[in-house]
């Protein structure tokens, strides 16, 4: 009889014990304001509530059968102490990321099985694994393309740098080489007539002296085009106006050389200047030669975004369609129009003969 | 003046940048290309859009309805400047049409109205940033005998570049961070409005530019 009694007594033990008079009837979160809303996928009996971490809170509905209910729960991993209270309800408000586990009991009988809910609180992004690698792939890209930019600048500079040695070199050749062969060929000329032919030795000394001086001349003009302090227009119109005076220093002809205030703000890259200023000199030094001038003029002006040089004489003129071979044939004017072309521009000549020219470069 | 006030006060100096340019641009304005005139344009809509959405915050009235216009402007800006990329004008163009459109679809079956577009915002903003590389690989690819420094698509496209991509980045979380953690808001807002800031004056460096190119060297 004992031991039936006892075997009874040990059953509703168990019985009560493991019994469940707490049920969890509801839980969602709150929508904040300003926030998406997020519809709550809870059903009476689920375990587990998820949440986002924007909506990182949660109010629970509990029962129980008891007419007189007193609850007591606790939140693991957010407080471990069991709080008692009488509302059939919780609010959780501002919950961690991570997981939280909640039970709920009826205070009466402490020994029965609480009702339990996982609660899930999803990371915030910038806690993911993937966040601050994605932004530091994103940073590494914008870095890489920076660093392939400027490397494919630095490429493109050391070829301008390539191409302006080149021009430089060209230039050195074409100017130079041949008044150098001249000079060559001459001192070559002068030493064989020496002895034989002092008369010839001596005009070909002197041809090798102007020579010189065109070389001089020459190299002066590479090396001014070529230094970038004299990108302003203000130094190019010195250095026209330098060499106007110089070509006509001796000959009687008056020369003027008028630019427009707006002119002289301009700049002129090294790529530019050096054959706008040959196609001046060329023009002004064919008019020295030639034209047998006795007034010059040169005009710098601007109209909109166009630059005008005009050099304008008063002297005998040309057929500009056969130019005389006494003149240079040709070339001179063939390398004028190659170099405006160069630099963007046009070049027109007018002459009539008897009434002067016109040298107009449009750029 | 807490760090929140310094924070905001770089906020309104970054978006006070944006006048620097319309300012150089308005005053050349008679100089600048069509491109560029709707550059400046683009770069007045956005101090407009700005304008409006400070005056909205200051009442209280919700302003994410204000990013629609601000994602079709950036599209708009996008496919005029892709249109002088030779290998991607079709596409380009293709591509703003599409997310323009997209924008409406984000936002009345998506996220609803007045709820940011992320997604269309993001995407257009990134296409701005693949204009701005794109154009200035181009530029890299032309002859070598124009001085890329001296040349105002280079500085245009270098602040397409710099601007897409900063706000690209914000714009794909900001949405997630006003909802969240307004201090990583006010992180990643902040390095784009000082990122734009860049920009803008890199923007007003082309406009002198161009202004210098105009007098002196357009011709030559």
């Amino acid at each position: 009889m004992s031991r039936w009694f006892l075997m009874v007594w040990l059953l509703s033990i168990y019985v009560t014990g493991n019994s469940q008079s707490v049920d969890i009837t509801n839980a969602k979160s709150i929508n904040k304001p300003f926030v998406e809303a997020m519809q709550s996928k809870f059903k009476q009996g689920d375990s587990v509530l998820y949440l986002e971490y924007r909506h990182n809170n949660a109010i629970i509905s509990f029962s129980t059968r008891s007419p007189n209910p007193l609850y007591s729960y606790r939140v693991g991993a957010l407080f471990e102490q069991t709080i008692t209270t009488c509302d059939s309800f919780i609010v959780l408000p501002n919950l961690p990321n991570g997981e939280l586990l909640f039970e709920v009991r009826d205070a009466r009988q402490p020994t029965e099985k609480p009702a339990r809910l996982k609660i899930i609180v999803e990371a915030p992004l910038w806690l993911r694994w993937w966040f601050l690698p994605m932004m530091f792939l994103y940073g590494l890209v914008f870095v890489s393309a920076l660093l392939y930019l400027f490397y494919r600048y630095r490429i493109r500079q050391f070829l301008r740098l390539q191409q302006t040695r080149d021009r430089i070199a060209r230039d050195l050749h074409d100017d130079m080489g041949s008044y150098l062969s001249s000079i060559s060929i001459l001192s070559r000329s002068a030493a064989l007539n020496t002895t034989r032919d002092p008369d010839r030795a001596q005009q070909s000394i002197e041809r090798i002296g102007q020579t010189a001086r065109q070389v001089m001349g020459a190299m002066s003009d590479i090396v001014w085009s070529i230094n970038p302090d004299h990108d302003s227009m203000e130094k190019v119109v010195a250095r026209m106006r330098d060499v106007a005076n110089e070509l006509f220093a001796d000959t009687g002809t008056t020369v003027s050389l008028d630019a427009d205030p707006t002119v002289l703000s301009l700049s002129l890259p090294l790529e530019k200047r050096h054959d706008f200023f040959l196609i001046f000199k060329e023009a002004l030094t064919n008019t020295a030669r030639y034209a047998e001038a006795t007034q010059v003029r040169v005009r710098l002006q601007r109209e909109g975004a166009t630059l005008l040089l005009i050099i304008q004489d008063n002297g005998r003129g040309f057929d500009v369609a056969r130019p005389k071979a006494s003149s240079g044939g040709g070339n001179g004017l063939k390398n004028m129009h190659k170099r405006a072309e160069n630099i963007g521009g046009t070049l027109q000549i007018n002459s009539v003969a008897g009434q002067g020219t016109t040298v107009t470069l449009v750029v | 003046m807490s760090v929140y006030d310094f924070i905001d006060f770089i906020g309104y100096l970054c978006v006070a940048a944006i006048l620097l340019p319309i300012g150089f641009g308005s005053n050349y304005w008679r100089e600048l290309s069509d491109r560029e005139q709707k550059l400046v344009l683009f770069l007045v809509a956005l101090l407009l859009l700005e304008i409006i959405s400070i005056i909205l915050r200051f009442n209280l009235v919700r302003n994410h309805f204000l990013y629609y216009f601000k994602t079709w402007s950036v599209l708009w800006i996008s496919a005029v400047y892709f249109r002088s990329i030779d290998k991607l004008r079709r596409w380009s163009t293709i591509i703003a049409g599409l997310l323009a459109v997209s924008v409406l679809v984000e936002v009345y079956v998506w996220v609803g109205f007045n709820h940011i577009n992320t997604i269309t915002r993001t995407l257009a903003w990134l296409l701005l940033s693949l204009c701005g590389f794109a154009g200035l690989i181009q530029l890299l690819n032309q002859p070598s005998e124009k001085s890329l420094r001296q040349q105002p698509a280079f500085y245009y496209y270098s602040g397409f570049f710099t601007i897409g991509f900063f706000s690209a980045n914000t714009s794909l979380f900001s949405n997630y961070f006003i909802e969240t953690s307004l201090d990583l808001y006010y992180f990643f807002d902040t390095l784009k409005g000082i990122m734009s800031a860049v920009g803008y004056g890199v923007f007003t460096w082309g406009f002198f530019q161009h202004s210098r190119l105009f007098r002196s060297q357009k011709a030559l």
